[in-house]
């Protein structure tokens, strides 16, 4: 499945058996309410053991956050996770600086992420 | 209800949390309560029971504001918006809380001239001691 916002596209794929929402450009004030929608219909469907790839999204705000955060509460609701994937850069140093690695599953590959191996924060 | 205090070892006067009062262990932490109790507090104007819910030496960070640090100094920072400030909403989207930290997913709004509201989204990041006090709240936004 694919989506395309005018700043981000999302790229939906099964990869080791868990569902994976592929994001592709900016996750900001315009763009959080298409993710958020996307996240929540996935909730909605049962699937509650989500990987959002965030390797190719350029920039991240409060309300890209929010709606990740927002994710993560729903699936924990009913016992799953929503894995974050993030190479180093900005987004992982916002993260950082948040404090939000220890709130957030983050990993640093996407096969780290399906086999819920090395997080970022252990590294 | 939170009660003001004289003991000088409190430092400030103020009650810490009414599990530190009664000298209780924290066997059973409630991070959203304590959570839910501060905004309560705000929302009611409330400053001295919102400076409670911090550690003595908590911290208080606006987005793009440095931090503010003592509950003696919360209080006053919250007396003075609550007095001076505008009309204002805080409505929050949603709370995770993860260990010693929790993220409050919120909306904030004041009301401008012509009474207009102005809203900003924002998370804030906040860090709890081991007595389930608030150690750290910071936004942000952007």
């Amino acid at each position: 499945m694919n989506l395309h916002h005018e700043d981000l596209s999302i790229h939906v794929h099964v990869y080791g058996g868990m569902s994976v929402f592929e994001l592709t450009g900016s996750l900001d004030i315009a763009t959080s309410p298409t993710v958020r929608a996307s996240l929540v219909e996935a909730s909605e469907r049962g699937d509650h053991k989500l990987i959002v790839d965030l390797t190719k999204v350029d920039f991240l705000d409060s309300t890209g956050l929010g709606a990740l955060i927002g994710a993560q509460r729903r699936a924990k609701e009913f016992g799953g996770d929503v894995r974050l994937v993030v190479k180093e850069g900005q987004i992982l140093r916002l993260l950082r600086i948040t404090g939000l690695l220890k709130v957030l599953s983050v990993y640093p590959t996407l096969d780290d992420a399906v086999s819920d191996g090395v997080r970022v924060g252990d590294l | 209800m939170l009660r003001k205090t004289t003991d000088s070892r409190r430092g400030n006067g103020l009650a810490y949390n009414r599990r530190e009062e009664a000298g209780m262990a924290h066997p059973q932490r409630d991070d959203r309560g304590t959570l839910d109790s501060l905004i309560g507090a705000w929302r009611t104007g409330d400053a001295l029971r919102a400076a409670a819910h911090f550690v003595v030496d908590g911290e208080y960070g606006e987005a793009g504001d440095a931090p503010i640090v003592g509950r003696d100094a919360l209080v006053a920072h919250f007396t003075r918006f609550f007095r001076d400030g505008p009309r204002w909403r805080f409505d929050v989207d949603d709370v995770i809380v993860e260990g010693d930290r929790a993220c409050v997913v919120y909306r904030f709004a004041v009301e401008g001239a012509g009474a207009v509201w102005r809203e900003r989204a924002g998370c804030a990041i906040v860090k709890f001691d081991s007595s389930g006090a608030i150690a750290a709240w910071r936004e942000y936004e952007g």
